[in-house]
């Protein structure tokens, strides 16, 4: 995959579209409508100007994807209280302004240490998609693009997304929307995330994601598994038992202690009973 | 080249009943992780095809 296959770079008129929402944002399902370029603010609190707080090749990912070269960006949607970035993604000042000079010199160290492909992370990078757009429109040698989101966007986003993605890893973190409410601070979690994952399984390759979380193998995991199993059986089911207290859950009864051994197999198991497509 | 100092830095968690944790999996810790022969299936898969890169011809 260190050649692209199937997208293609993003047309002006893409390009045009998509800057068009740093007038009036509507990226994500909060839908501020903000005039983030007139200097207004959000949900997220973003600019139009995206910032970039690392870099770097990884091997953590579903075996397929590595080594993957990682670009985090600072901003994002949603505020997790086990988010592992921090501050890193919640405050959308942190890093350096990811330019073209930077992004151009970034990828082509990313081809010479043998990355696969390029990883957008955040934060969230749905918030900065028409910069991105522009950047990777504008790359004299992109590699294949990978991109992990919450899957908040709107559908405006997604569209403007089709043809310029060739892997979507979704994050779908909760189960139902009490937990994706108390956890996250978002609203109609599971119906839009839903929605998003049937649009991306229709666009490009897509891994779903489960970080499996402390206390909430029933509320969360089992929802999401028979809602896979129902729905996008095919779809590749990565469950990944690695959590960590981080951020605010430090102090949040249940989520302040690492998961329990078990927990990942049993997971595991359930999926496999279900028949999905399990990759990792 | 000079950019962001984090992108060389792997966080490393070791637990009490020897589970490691690993953020930013560099490729030098995943030779490390490698040598230690964890239970980790997604790990020996990576380690696995990462090897077969390093000695494949032209690689």
């Amino acid at each position: 995959m260190s050649q692209r296959a199937t997208a293609s770079q993003p047309s002006s008129d893409l390009i045009a579209r998509a800057r068009a929402h740093y007038s009036k944002c509507l990226l994500c399902e909060h839908r501020c409508g903000t005039d983030r370029a007139g200097g207004d603010r959000g949900k997220c609190k973003a600019s139009d100007q995206v910032r970039l707080f690392r870099h770097r090749i990884e091997y953590g990912e579903e075996p397929e994807l590595v080594p993957s070269h990682l670009f985090y960006l600072s901003g994002c949607d949603l505020r997790c209280v086990f988010c592992i970035a921090g501050a890193n993604a919640f405050d959308p000042q942190r890093g350096r302004p990811l330019d073209q000079a930077l992004f151009d010199d970034a990828v082509a160290w990313g081809r010479t240490r043998g990355a696969k492909n390029l990883q957008w992370v955040g934060g969230e990078p749905t918030i900065h998609l028409p910069t991105l757009l522009e950047l990777m429109s504008r790359c004299p040698d992109l590699p294949p693009i990978v991109w992990k989101s919450d899957f908040y966007g709107t559908p405006e986003a997604f569209e403007l997304l089709l043809g310029s993605v060739d892997v979507f890893v979704a994050d779908f973190k909760f189960g139902n929307d009490v937990c994706a409410k108390r956890l996250a601070g978002v609203e109609n979690y599971t119906s839009i995330v839903q929605r998003n994952l049937q649009i991306a399984a229709a666009q490009a390759d897509l891994i779903v994601r489960h970080l499996l979380l402390p206390g909430h193998f029933d509320c969360c995991f089992r929802p999401i598994a028979a809602w896979m199993k129902q729905h996008l059986p095919r779809a590749k089911f990565s469950v990944r038992d690695g959590y960590l207290p981080a951020w605010q859950a430090t102090r949040q009864e249940g989520l302040n202690r690492p998961l329990a051994p078990n927990v990942g197999p049993a997971a595991r198991g359930l999926a496999v009973e279900s028949g999905l497509n399990l990759i990792y | 080249m000079d950019l962001d100092d984090e992108s060389r830095i792997s966080e490393i968690t070791l637990q009490p009943d020897g589970r490691i944790y690993v953020f930013g999996l560099s490729r030098e810790v995943l030779n490390i992780l490698e040598a230690l022969c964890p239970p980790d299936h997604p790990l020996r898969e990576i380690a696995a095809d990462e090897s077969a890169c390093e000695n494949a011809p032209n690689s």
